[in-house]
């Protein structure tokens, strides 16, 4: 009698203790760090960049701020909306006109971009240059308007 | 006297000349923004994962939703990222256009699937719908085959040895009950 007893005993403990090896274990993660933090900016609607012609094939240059009321530092990435008029693929930026004594080179729509610290603002200037423009003009005395995207993203 | 009063009204003037100026540089704006600024994303191929964000502007807007991917890994400049969702084989979910009314937050839900597996770099971008502003989220999707990790979980397969002791337990159950059904027999004899 013992003996079953014992063994009824034995036969239950090694029962629970047996288990399956392809039973999977699974705990669960947040990941912290980003949330709570926001990109937010404020550009302005509207750029007047004044009249060019073939004559005069460069246009005013125009200074620009962009405010970064956000908590991270943003990049800053102007694009041209698709459908625009090729004309105004001839858009240049620069951050400052001069630096050292020096002319600072213009880069064109699609190559520049700029970093905005949080809770600041960043100038820039803007400018067309038809010089190396080789397609068709459009008919003069025409105003033309395109639509420059500011994209903002986190920096880092 | 009267060269001063004038020159009081003239600063008045300028004052509000200035200060007109100032006001409208905030007019003619547009803010907008994002939260959060980057998307860690784990899922298995085939899964539709999720995430929440929350978009704001100062105006009544509509904002349009797009996506861009990158082959490059961890890139911040936007235009490196120049590929469309279905060339990387990733199907989005989400409203394509979402009217922000001022001032005010909105949550948006932005769905994944993935039909590969793979890291995958992207943009979520939330576009005015006039174009002038758009902000957007970095997005990290990592995607696995199997289910040894969904979500935010990580599994652990146990280890072999406790197979070991399972079969072991085994051996020693069934030659428990073999020795009892002997012992039964025998003392019925």
């Amino acid at each position: 009698m013992f003996l079953i007893s014992f063994s009824i005993l034995l036969f239950s403990v090694i029962g629970i203790n047996n288990v399956n090896a392809s039973d999977e274990m699974t705990i669960g993660v947040s990941v912290l760090g980003y949330e709570g933090d926001y990109i937010r900016i404020q550009v302005p609607d509207y750029i007047f960049l004044g009249d060019i012609s073939k004559d005069d094939a460069t246009s005013n240059e125009v200074n620009v701020r962009v405010n970064n009321t956000g908590t991270l530092d943003a990049i800053v990435t102007p694009q041209l909306v698709s459908g625009s008029n090729p004309i105004f693929n001839y858009t240049f930026f620069r951050l400052q006109k001069t630096q050292n004594n020096t002319a600072v080179p213009f880069k064109q729509i699609g190559n520049f971009n700029f970093n905005v610290d949080k809770k600041n603002d960043e100038t820039f200037y803007i400018s067309m240059n038809l010089s190396n423009y080789e397609d068709e003009w459009p008919t003069e005395n025409l105003n033309l308007n395109a639509t420059i995207r500011f994209n903002a993203m986190a920096a880092e | 006297m009267l060269w001063l009063q004038n020159k009081n009204r003239l600063m008045r003037l300028y004052f509000i000349l200035i200060l007109i100026l100032f006001l409208i540089s905030f007019i003619s704006s547009l803010e907008i923004g994002i939260n959060p600024a980057h998307i860690e994303l784990y899922g298995n191929k085939g899964d539709t994962i999720c995430k929440n964000v929350s978009i704001y502007s100062d105006k009544d807007i509509t904002v349009l939703f797009d996506s861009r991917w990158s082959e490059s890994e961890n890139s911040r400049n936007i235009n490196d990222y120049k590929l469309k969702s279905e060339e990387i084989a990733i199907e989005l979910h989400s409203p394509n256009r979402i009217f922000l009314a001022k001032n005010k937050e909105k949550d948006v839900e932005v769905c994944f699937k993935c039909n590969k597996k793979g890291d995958f770099y992207g943009a979520i971008l939330f576009e005015s719908e006039n174009g002038y502003a758009s902000v957007g989220s970095w997005v990290h999707i990592k995607i696995n085959n199997d289910n040894s990790i969904t979500g935010g979980a990580i599994g652990i397969v146990k280890d072999n040895d406790f197979l070991f002791i399972g079969i072991f337990g085994l051996i020693i159950e069934l030659g428990l009950i073999f020795y009892l059904i002997k012992r039964i027999k025998h003392s019925k004899n």
